[in-house]
């Protein structure tokens, strides 16, 4: 399967302080991959430079085999973005934005844009600065969607959205995608969401990646074990003090593990879970 | 290119209120008319003066707006990301958002300024000095400039970065630097081509402010402070490369050496020593003018101030031993001070701080140690110790023209003709008073020491060599013929009248230095010298046929005149080189002794009126100066009839 987007030994910094250090990633076509993090581990950095919007102090971002920094201008003729904040000019009109967009993309599909803007009931003609943050965070949407991408680059785009709006982008939207073989790339806060959708995960800390693989694969060798025994299991990322026992999440659970512990209650863990144990304090994966 | 419209259509429809509040504004030239108490005044001049500023205002105003946010605004918002984010080209963002900008402006202007001055053109030509395109030029030149300035500051004050202080000092240096290579052209009087270096320069800040925003956009994208940096970068890296080659530019004019002249326009040879001066155009160089101190003997030149466009052209003292120019003393070039050299190995000019008021005369002892500034008070110095000997108040009515020399250290004389319009002999003729002064330094006295009148159209006014004697000469005496009257130089009195025979253009005269007189008559196809006693006698008349003007160059020995006649047929073509010859006469004897083949055209006498502004100096030490057919300068020694080449072929054409 050829990676359609490749980051490698990415470094991004802002004067004295590093955002992003060495991050390399590596995106299949045709899957769903989120990046997670806590606010400030240098996810939207990454974005930006993902994008052709930021130009990396070291290491560099491959779209479609191709220099994203050099040809970001051709290469967006293939990728949809829904950015963290809504970017759009206040004063213009939804319609007039479907307008300049259309003149750029060789591949618009106005009606798919039509008939999105229905289905969300966002009025065509109104400002889009009078739009609510869900409302904006579709229109976004549908501007991404109608000019038929490749790759979808999604920016925290549940953020500010009600459960329902979630809901729906998520199962409606990204699942529709993943479908039809489109590639979405998104970073996320909303693990609940994500976690029946994404193919792969990577976990970003203090600027570094320290997590990056298959979501199943994650969530097979995550478990949580409680034992009666003060004995403390090998592989812990966590552990705490539970009733006269213990309580540890360990990152190696496998078959050997599942028979040693045999006694002990051992429980899967949600994304969410992982993501705590892993980006928590003293967390490691 | 599609972008680029795309861009400029989007910024232009998000702005389009600001072409509604034009139209709304447009109606106030119009409203202001029927306000009372501007009923008064003529309605059309109204119109056109309240839309003038009113449109001008609004333009240069919206200009600084749309250059602050433009750009400014989207990067600090965080919103450039939206055109970032689709298939337009870095230069398609910023060409589109900055030619959006400019169409706004100017449509603003057009749209407030169009309608009142269609109404109220003439009011416009009536009442405004300025030509309506240089306006309109004016208009759309200065809003560009806004707009980019505009952009590159708000750039650097909302990157909130301490690269700020950089621009800062980044920008001092540019314009240092800027008035370091305009300085040196600016004082050598060369407006032409300090404009055009400025010009060039600033046209080249707009090049590189517009190449800078196509970086910074290119480079910085959405990144605040690395969109300053870009911005920065290119835009002082750029200014630095401008800044450099008008720097080689400048240097490469300065460094002119008297053999790139192709013309010459000022010439100062003293009567002793191997020193001249020559002033004139270099190839390429636009008005520069360089002038230069050159050794006859070994060829060696130095680059002096040349303050011609003065009038004021460098000059030596009396022994030819000091040579003296003036130079601007302050950065606004209107104050200048005499700068003096000694002409000795390794002697450096001189600042003398001495004041001097342009196109005024100035007057140096003999020896070069006192210097006299003409002006509305003229003043006298000593130069080694830079002090104010005297001053005193010259006349300046009537006055048609002095000459003035230092008889010796302590004293100044002035000799000034004095015209009174009021006395008139005929239309033509009126009555002049030459009148002597003389400045006594140490009692401090200025006094007339003596004077006399003439009734003549002009006076033509020349002295002996130690200037006891003083000849002047009468034009167009009506209805007296020319005539040369001789007086004393101490007291102005009267010493021999000598009628003409014939009229004529003019001619030359000097008293030589064994006191004869010799005076020349040109006529329209030829000339006489005639050669008299001091009593009047005419001693001997030596025709010149064929020639129609001469010049009386001054004595190679006493008594021996050196002469430069002109045979062309076109007056006007005088400098034919061909038709000049120079000639020695004997004035005791009246006969030519010397003659050259023809192509030798004198520097002094026709070229220019004499070697020095002090009237005293006729006998030449060194060998005089000519121009030969190849447009050479060249000396020429009727001594010894030895020709040497000073300025090689081609230099020496005439110049103004």
């Amino acid at each position: 399967m050829t990676n359609v987007i490749e980051v490698e030994a990415l470094t991004v910094r802002y004067g004295k302080r590093t955002a992003v250090e060495r991050a390399s990633l590596a995106i299949p076509a045709g899957s769903v991959y989120a990046l997670l993090g806590r606010n400030g581990a240098g996810k939207s950095s990454l974005v930006r430079c993902l994008l052709g919007q930021q130009k990396p102090s070291e290491g560099h971002v491959t779209l479609f085999g191709r220099d994203v920094w050099r040809d970001r201008e051709e290469l967006m003729q293939r990728v949809g973005i829904v950015s963290e904040e809504a970017d759009a000019p206040p004063d213009m009109r939804v319609s007039s934005i479907a307008k300049f967009c259309a003149r750029l993309y060789r591949e618009w599909q106005q009606s798919a844009f039509d008939s999105r803007l229905e289905r969300w009931e966002i009025t065509p003609s109104a400002r889009f600065g009078n739009l609510s943050k869900g409302q904006k965070k579709q229109v976004s949407l549908a501007l991404a969607l109608s000019m038929t991408p490749e790759l979808i680059v999604l920016d925290d785009p549940t953020l500010g959205l009600d459960v329902v709006a979630r809901k729906s982008l998520f199962e409606e939207v990204i699942g529709e995608l993943a479908e039809r073989g489109i590639t979405v790339f998104l970073t996320t806060h909303d693990l609940a969401g994500i976690e029946t959708l994404a193919d792969r995960i990577a976990i970003m800390k203090n600027g570094r990646v320290v997590l990056e693989e298959e979501l199943e694969t994650l969530k097979s060798r995550f478990r949580r074990i409680r034992t009666t025994t003060a004995a403390e299991p090998e592989g812990v990322v966590t552990s705490r003090k539970w009733g006269s026992g213990a309580e540890a999440i360990v990152s190696n659970y496998d078959e050997a593990a599942a028979e040693r512990f045999a006694a002990a209650e051992v429980a899967a863990l949600s994304l969410e879970e992982i993501f705590i144990a892993v980006d928590g304090d003293g967390g490691v994966a | 290119m599609n972008g680029t419209l795309a861009v400029a259509r989007r910024e232009i429809s998000e702005k389009a209120f600001v072409l509604i509040a034009a139209c709304v504004l447009a109606l106030v030239p119009f409203l202001v008319t029927i306000i009372p108490g501007v009923r008064q005044f003529d309605s059309h001049q109204v119109i056109a003066t309240t839309a003038a500023f009113l449109s001008v205002g609004f333009a240069w105003g919206l200009a600084i707006i749309l250059g602050a946010t433009v750009v400014g605004r989207d990067l600090t918002e965080r919103r450039l990301s939206f055109y970032f984010a689709r298939p337009i080209s870095s230069a398609a963002i910023w060409f589109g958002k900055m030619g959006a900008s400019l169409v706004l402006v100017f449509a603003s202007f057009t749209i407030l300024f169009g309608p009142a001055i269609a109404v109220a053109i003439r009011a416009w030509r009536r009442s405004w000095d300025i030509d309506l395109l240089l306006f309109l030029g004016l208009v759309v030149g200065v809003s560009i400039v806004l707009l980019l300035v505009a952009h590159a500051l708000s750039t650097m004050v909302r990157s909130r970065s301490p690269f700020v202080l950089i621009d800062f000092a980044m920008l001092i240096v540019v314009v240092l630097g800027t008035a370091a290579i305009l300085l040196p052209l600016i004082f050598a009087f060369a407006r032409e081509l300090a404009t055009f270096v400025a010009s060039s320069v600033g046209v080249a800040f707009l090049v590189a402010m517009i190449g800078a925003g196509w970086y910074q956009v290119a480079e910085g994208r959405v990144e605040r402070r690395q969109s300053h940096r870009a911005m920065s970068l290119a835009l002082w890296s750029s200014m630095g490369v401008v800044l450099a080659l008008a720097g080689l530019y400048v240097a490469w004019v300065l460094s002119a050496k008297p053999a790139d002249f192709v013309s010459l326009h000022e010439f100062d040879q003293p009567a002793k020593g191997p020193w001249i001066v020559v002033g004139g155009q270099a190839k390429h160089r636009l008005d520069f003018r360089p002038t230069f101190l050159i050794n006859t003997d070994d060829g060696s030149s130095q680059r002096i101030g040349g303050t011609y466009r003065l009038g004021m052209d460098a000059f030596f003292s009396g022994d030819g031993k000091t040579v003296g120019w003036v130079t601007p003393a302050s950065l606004t070039g209107q104050r200048f001070e005499l700068v003096l050299q000694r002409l000795t190995p390794g002697a450096k000019p001189m600042e003398t701080g001495i004041p001097v008021r342009p196109f005024s005369e100035l007057a140096i002892t003999d020896d070069g140690s006192r210097v006299a500034s003409f002006g509305e008070t003229t003043t006298i110095w000593d130069v080694s110790q830079r002090k104010l000997l005297g001053s005193f108040r010259p006349p300046r009515e009537r006055v048609r023209r002095w000459l003035s020399y230092f008889p010796d250290a302590n004293h100044l004389r002035l000799i000034a003709v004095l015209a009174d319009e009021e006395r008139r002999l005929s239309e033509a003729s009126r009555d002049h008073t030459i009148r002597i002064f003389e400045y006594d330094i140490a009692r401090r006295a200025f006094t007339v020491r003596g004077e006399t009148h003439i009734m003549a159209r002009n006076v033509g006014i020349n002295a002996n060599a130690d200037g006891s004697l003083l000849i002047l000469r009468a034009y167009d005496a009506t209805p007296e013929q020319p005539f040369v009257r001789v007086i004393n130089g101490d007291t102005g009195a009267r010493v021999v009248d000598i009628a003409e025979p014939r009229s004529g253009p003019g001619g030359v005269y000097r008293i030589l230095s064994n006191g004869v007189l010799a005076v020349s008559q040109q006529g329209d196809h030829d000339s006489v010298v005639r050669f008299y006693t001091l009593d009047g006698t005419l001693r001997h008349e030596l025709p010149l046929p064929g020639v129609r003007r001469m010049s009386l160059i001054g004595e190679i020995a006493p008594g021996k005149l050196l002469v430069d006649a002109y045979r062309g047929a076109d007056l006007t073509r005088r400098d034919q080189v061909k038709f000049w010859s120079a000639m020695v006469i004997d004035s005791t004897t009246g006969n030519v002794v010397t003659r050259t083949r023809s192509g030798l055209w004198p520097i002094s006498g026709d070229w220019y009126s004499g070697f020095s502004r002090d009237p005293r100096r006729h006998l030449l030490a060194a060998p005089p100066l000519f121009v030969d057919e190849n447009r050479a300068l060249v000396s020429w020694d009727p001594r010894t009839g030895a020709r040497k080449i000073i300025l090689p072929p081609g230099t020496a054409r005439s110049g103004g």
